[in-house]
């Protein structure tokens, strides 16, 4: 009997017990440590638009935002709040190395030397790419597992011709002599894949095959005044070659929970293990953990959203990043077509605070939809829908370093 | 409770499963579609816009799940994904002939690469048109109607004729003819 797809798919979702699959309370304590970040981050922009002129007088005044900063607690136990970054034994040939969290196509694609710029940022939160160096035997393990992608593909393939091949035997046969034989053809062919399986791979979950316990710490002076981006089991580890890149977030709020770090120039370290083979935390003495860095991160001023914005545009509905306004205009004459917005912007940032502030669903503000260069331009653009309209945000980033964010809102036709 | 704390509470219980069994399709396994959809709703509720309706919020989860899955899956070779995804036994113990071809679809679905088996389930489970499946992957019409089009093909091959999927307002065109 053929099946009814659309009929098959209702069944298989909309059919079946109702029960709650998981705890609602660890779902939501999940999410108000997310909306908290977010909402201060937001605040901060908000603060911006209020004030701008004081924050502007405070820090041109020259005077250090330390005062605003967690407060220094030489006894602090190692890399924990206002703890002194000197806890750490001194370093040397770090395995350990930051690569740029920036979207900038321009910048450098290698591995951050000390004392270089990690990132500019409006917003209060740093997400950046840690690199560790793995032994050999860590690379051809992770080759391995690799493998075991390819693997999987393998078996889903010979399971459908394992399908067919049931079907056949019990009379209601869905393939043909040819269609088993491409089949069988496709599971030769994943065969062949799964033997050449390359080593870019991404490793979730505790069987990792190797962790160092990474952790961000900033630093201002030399003192840990925010801490974040700790390695979890629930992290994800991409393995190239003899490389393993984890991507790490920090909240750059201060540690001691007195809200959002001032604007100024601060140190970002990552913390490790010194013995690669990992180990209990609980066994862990100071002396296992080592610091790589510093990188300076530049905490920038939060811009107001901006002004001269045409009377009709939909302020309330479609939040625009923080910066100068360069244009707003009508797609077309008619009084009901979308707009197109371009704003001047700061910050490496500036998109992820585009995508944050109108909140598109379901994506990754980390992540890069689609980026072109063309010429001393480069441009990172990214898709999405909010209530009543489609979005496109598109990143403009000019070789000589000025930012802008071009919107694109067109009425959901739906 | 929150405004966006009860929406949440309702949503996991009356429609978690549901989203459950929504992500399993395009996961293939059950516990990465729970972590799936956990994972789309700490997106969707973490951030600013409220949501204040049940199903207005169902449908924005479901959204997630699609970008999530589609976004991960591209780098993706979890560790879990060695274990067999397919045809295992306990699944057909006590199902009539409907559950049996629904098995029997939810296995060939697995076959597919995940852009297809996106396609497949946003045109007919979500009942999208090719210009809103189109808009939801970011891709163009004629890629949606090229991924329609392998698809079906690839599921006919080992289910057998599909007479609803000929039946859609989409015109099919084969691979290589329209872009």
């Amino acid at each position: 009997m053929s099946p009814d797809l659309t009929r098959a798919l209702h069944d298989a979702v909309d059919t079946g017990p109702d029960d709650s699959p998981f705890s609602v309370d660890a779902l939501t304590g999940r999410i108000r440590r997310r909306r908290t970040v977010r909402a201060a981050s937001r605040g901060g922009v908000a603060v911006g638009a209020a004030g701008a002129v004081a924050l502007g007088a405070v820090w041109m005044g020259g005077r250090a935002p330390s005062s605003a900063l967690p407060a220094a607690r030489p006894d602090a136990a190692q890399g924990t709040c206002g703890s002194p970054v000197a806890a750490f034994p001194p370093a040397t040939g770090s395995p350990v190395t930051l690569l740029p969290g920036t979207s900038d196509p321009f910048a450098s694609v290698g591995a951050l030397a000390p004392g270089e710029s990690a990132a500019r940022l409006t917003g209060r939160t740093f997400v950046g790419q840690v690199a560790v160096a793995l032994s050999p035997e860590q690379s051809f393990n992770a080759s391995a597992v690799a493998q075991g992608e390819t693997e999987a593909a393998l078996q889903q393939l010979q399971a459908a011709l394992a399908l067919a091949r049931r079907q056949a035997a019990a009379g209601r046969p869905t393939l043909d002599a040819q269609g088993i034989a491409e089949l069988e053809g496709r599971v030769a062919r994943a065969g062949e894949a799964n033997a050449d399986a390359s080593a870019v791979l991404q490793i979730v979950g505790p069987d990792a095959i190797y962790r160092r316990d990474l952790q961000l710490l900033l630093a201002h002076g030399s003192t840990v005044v925010a801490v974040g981006g700790h390695e979890n089991d629930d992290g994800e580890m991409f393995v190239q070659g003899e490389t393993a890149l984890r991507t790490l977030e920090l909240g750059l709020q201060g540690c001691d929970e007195s809200g959002d770090l001032p604007p100024g120039t601060y140190d970002l370290y990552v913390a490790y293990d010194t013995d690669s083979a990992g180990g209990a935390e609980a066994d862990r003495i100071p002396e296992d953990r080592a610091l790589a860095g510093p990188w300076t991160v530049d905490l920038l001023a939060a811009e107001p959203q901006p002004t001269g914005l045409p009377s009709e545009f939909p302020t309330d509905e479609l939040p625009l990043a923080g910066g100068r306004l360069v244009s707003a205009e009508r797609l077309s004459p008619s009084p009901t077509s979308g707009w197109r917005v371009v704003v001047e912007v700061d910050g490496d940032d500036a998109l992820r605070q585009s995508v944050e502030l109108l909140a598109l669903p379901g994506h990754d503000t980390t992540r890069t939809v689609e980026q072109a260069v063309d010429g001393a331009t480069a441009t990172t653009s990214l898709e999405g829908s909010i209530a009543g309209w489609d979005v496109t945000i598109a990143a403009e980033l000019t070789e000589a370093g000025d930012q802008s964010i071009t919107y694109t809102f067109v009425p959901t036709t739906r | 409770m929150t405004a966006w704390e009860q929406v949440l509470d309702e949503l996991v219980r009356a429609r978690g499963r549901a989203l459950v069994r929504y992500a399993t399709l395009l996961t293939g396994d059950e516990r990465e579609g729970e972590d799936l959809v956990q994972d789309a709703l700490v997106r969707c509720f973490s951030q600013g816009r409220p949501l204040r309706e049940t199903a207005a919020a169902e449908s924005y989860v479901r959204q997630a799940i699609l970008t999530i899955f589609l976004d991960a899956y591209r780098r993706r070779a979890r560790w879990t994904a060695v274990r067999h995804l397919l045809a295992r036994e306990d699944d057909t113990a006590d199902h009539g002939p409907s559950s049996t071809a629904r098995l029997d679809v939810r296995t060939a679905l697995l076959t597919l690469r995940p852009r297809l088996r996106a396609c497949v389930v946003l045109r007919f489970y979500d009942d999208l048109t090719v210009p809103e499946i189109a808009r939801r992957l970011s891709i163009s019409d004629g890629t949606v109607k090229r991924y329609l089009f392998d698809a079906i093909g690839q599921l006919e091959s080992l289910l057998g004729p599909l007479p609803d999927a000929h039946t859609m307002d989409i015109q099919l065109v084969p691979t290589g003819v329209t872009r």
